[in-house]
């Protein structure tokens, strides 16, 4: 129960957070696209490096997670779907991590932009 | 659940971790080789991608709440899949892209090491024609005073020989005087 209330809560967390970014992304946009605001964000390409490498393990976890389910479907009588919720939780977790991170680098385009 | 329910739902999962092992794998190309794809030509594609990312992230995150909070299960993997599916394509259109801007940058550098190393190779050869001038040039200057020498050497020996048929001459006379004497 504990687990799925964490799991829920990562989940609402990485919706909101994304959505925010997807609509802050859209509004400025220009702003966003402007060789400026290129240069400000490449100015520390190890934060780039970051969000991706979190959005890697992530990816990883997820892999790990959905083979688990499709082998516990494929063969019933291993049940690797602990895996898969542990899983789950964990890649997204991870998720949200890259989105703290992508948030910084963005407060940061945008801020120096004005 | 019947067969064909399951047979379904085996290949979606099939697809769905097809589609999560190449978006892995397509995000760990993009961290190892950062510099490749942030390049600035690049950066409406980026934000495309940043855009077509945040779409899936908040379908997926959307589709995990909405397997926790409910029973709906095909609405959870349809939404999983369209996920997937939308960061798969950008995912592959910024590899393709990258990999354009990639091969051409490799192509650039290639002719580029190519014409320095063509051009070691004729400042080498350049240097050894200007050796073998200068050898040649100090062996024309050696045979040079070789000649002057012989034909100084050549120049005494005929004066010799001359001063020689002189002398003869002399004596002969002298001989011839003495006799008429």
């Amino acid at each position: 129960m504990g687990h799925d209330l964490l799991t829920v809560g990562v989940n609402t967390a990485v919706m909101l957070l994304s959505l925010f970014l997807l609509i802050i992304s859209l509004r400025e946009r220009k702003v966003l696209t402007s060789a400026d605001a290129w240069r400000r964000m490449m100015s520390d390409e190890s934060h780039i490096q970051k969000i991706f490498l979190l959005f890697s393990l992530s990816l990883l976890t997820y892999l790990i997670s959905e083979s688990a389910e499709l082998m516990s479907d494929i063969s019933p009588s291993i049940s690797l779907f602990s895996i898969h919720h542990y899983g789950e939780g964990v890649h997204m977790f991870f998720a949200l991590g890259a989105l703290i991170l992508a948030v910084q680098i963005l407060r940061n385009m945008l801020e120096e932009g004005k | 659940m019947t067969v064909e329910m399951t047979s379904a739902i085996i290949l979606l999962h099939y697809t769905i971790v097809l589609l999560a092992l190449i978006l892995s794998i397509g995000v760990i190309n993009i961290y190892y080789f950062v510099d490749h794809y942030f390049i600035e030509e690049n950066r409406h594609e980026i934000y495309s991608l940043w855009l077509a990312g945040m779409i899936a992230l908040v379908i997926h995150s959307s589709a995990h709440l909405i397997e926790h909070l409910t029973s709906m299960v095909n609405v959870y993997h349809i939404l999983e899949l369209l996920s997937l599916i939308i960061a798969a394509i950008a995912m592959l259109t910024i590899t393709r892209d990258a990999f354009t801007i990639y091969s051409f940058k490799k192509t650039r550098k290639d002719l580029e090491k190519r014409i320095s190393d063509r051009t070691k190779e004729l400042e080498a050869l350049n240097n050894e024609l200007l050796k073998e001038i200068k050898e040649r040039k100090k062996i024309e200057e050696t045979l040079k005073e070789r000649v002057e020498e012989l034909e100084k050497w050549q120049k005494l020996t005929v004066g010799r020989e001359q001063k020689m048929a002189e002398l003869k001459e002399t004596i002969r006379d002298l001989q011839k005087k003495i006799k008429e004497q």
